[in-house]
């Protein structure tokens, strides 16, 4: 109960900031709407792991600009790769992305969301910055980059702290890659994505 | 998730302040005995010849930045990493190390304490370190977080009972994080490169050389030192590392548990914490499109994705 209460509370305040600044940039109110629906997905228990593993990958199809992520992955290294190895990495990684989501973001715990700004980045993105509040701790910085495509708004990094899923990722993946090949880095990642699910299961 | 603010924000505490004051202290004392012996000359000359050849790599790799490839540049940037062979190695000896001693005792650690006894430790040693804050802030021009600093290092050792408290926090005057490597970075100084230390993790020569200037410009380090009470410092060193190791232990099992390249992971969280820090939490420059227009994807590339 206390945690519907506290989703209602971000909802609330998500409404309030965007009546409060007359013109709220659609950017603020398209990462409101995503954090209530991932807001929804965090309240799933733990356990019904497939359930948020599903709702996850439907997030992430839906808000997240995945042809742009995965081609910035793997830096300069999508272009000597072959049609196979693009496809193929497309497919594990986009699988990695959505077991990593499920299994390092816990339960929803009755943090509250705060919209604080946003900033126009360049023609097309825009950064929202977000705050995620919880009793004794300090707030924790999360900033959403939001491009404008073809197919509406859609994410394209976040990072908590200044830290950058995508430059994270990628930083890994061109290590893998410069010592190993991409085939190599495809098969780490299939290998990393059987054991994570084999680890949820048991 | 909200731990994820403590992402090696440990490289700025009092561990590697202790530990570089150590040596260097130790280099000073046996300067004039090394040139007194030819042994020790010898071993003198080869450690020369190591820093020489040290410079030669991190020069050798500085000279090949392949500028005509702006995502070759970018990732070459973002690695900056010419001694990781021997850093790598350094990392997995840390691994086996936290395995086997320092993530046991932090888990003990967070079982045996309460919260908020935890929380006042921390408070004590934050508030312990609160004139490097002001010292480093004052270095970098920026008089605003000085004096936040400042007041949060007179409210909180009076009000807040030596520290235990962070009643400053609540009365608006926020945390802040300075150490000589960000001032270093104020000043100008890149990271030079990465670098690995044995115990205390990531860090660059920047930081590390940082760190070191730190435990000189603390004065509680001096007084501690006259009134030989050492031992003081080194258990406050301890206690710090546990209690940071403490706050991130799930975040960082799930780290190394969801990377391929976990070695690489945490150059780069380490790396983009340190920008974070230095920029004071402003948005970052760093343009995550390596180079790139944002219009460079175009349809056939699109089209292995979907």
């Amino acid at each position: 109960m206390a945690s519907v209460t506290a989703a209602a509370t971000a909802i609330m305040l998500g409404f309030s900031a965007s009546i409060a600044s007359q013109a709220t940039p659609p950017q603020e109110q398209f990462v409101g709407e995503l954090i209530d629906k991932a807001i929804k997905v965090l309240e799933l228990p733990v356990e019904k792991r497939a359930q948020r593993e599903a709702g996850f990958r439907d997030l992430l199809n839906q808000n997240f600009d995945l042809p742009t992520i995965v081609r910035l992955v793997l830096g300069r290294h999508w272009r000597t790769a072959t049609p196979r190895q693009k496809s193929k990495f497309a497919q594990v990684f986009k699988t990695h992305l959505v077991q990593v989501y499920t299994s390092q973001l816990g339960l929803y715990e009755g943090e509250i969301i705060v919209i604080e700004k946003s900033a126009s980045l360049s023609k097309k993105d825009t950064v929202i910055y977000t705050l995620i509040l919880q009793d004794g701790e300090p707030p924790l910085r999360v900033d959403w980059r939001v491009r404008e495509t073809d197919y509406g708004l859609k994410v394209i990094d976040v990072a908590a702290e200044g830290v950058s899923m995508l430059t994270t990722k990628r930083s890994e993946f061109a290590s893998v890659v410069a010592r190993e090949g991409v085939d190599a880095l495809i098969g780490k990642l299939e290998d990393l994505n059987v054991e994570i699910e084999e680890a949820a299961e048991s | 998730m909200s731990m994820a603010r403590n992402i090696f924000a440990s490289s700025t505490s009092a561990i590697g302040k202790k530990h570089f004051g150590d040596t260097h202290k130790k280099g000073f004392r046996c300067l004039p005995r090394n040139n007194a012996t030819s042994k020790t000359w010898f071993a003198g000359s080869k450690f020369r010849l190591f820093v020489a050849g040290c410079c030669i790599v991190i020069l050798g790799a500085c000279a090949t930045p392949p500028a005509n490839d702006p995502e070759a540049m970018a990732e070459w940037q973002a690695t900056n990493d010419p001694l990781e062979p021997l850093n790598r190695g350094i990392f997995e000896v840390n691994l086996v190390l936290d395995r086997a001693l320092i993530r046991p005792i932090a888990v003990g650690y967070r079982w045996v304490f309460p919260g908020f006894m935890r929380d006042a430790i921390e408070n004590v040693l934050d508030n312990l370190s609160e004139p490097l804050n002001i010292a480093n802030a004052v270095m970098q021009g920026n008089f605003d977080r000085a004096s936040t600093a400042t007041g949060r290092l007179l409210v909180n050792s009076t009000l807040g009972i030596a520290g235990l408290i962070d009643v400053a926090d609540t009365m608006g005057l926020k945390p802040i994080d300075e150490d000589f490597g960000q001032t270093l970075a104020i000043w100008g100084s890149d990271e030079i490169a990465y670098l690995v230390l044995p115990v205390l993790g990531p860090s660059s020569f920047r930081d590390g050389l940082g760190q070191g200037v730190d435990f000189f410009l603390n004065p509680l380090n001096y007084a501690l030192d006259n009134a030989g009470l050492e031992w003081v410092g080194w258990t406050m060193t301890a206690i710090n590392g546990i209690d940071q190791r403490s706050r991130s232990i799930e975040l960082l099992d799930e780290i190394e548990r969801g990377s391929v390249d976990f070695y690489a992971a945490i150059r780069s969280l380490y790396r983009q914490r340190r920008e974070d820090l230095i920029k004071n939490g402003n948005p970052s420059s760093v343009d995550p499109f390596f180079g790139h227009s944002e219009d460079f994807l175009d349809d056939s590339e699109l089209s292995y994705v979907n």
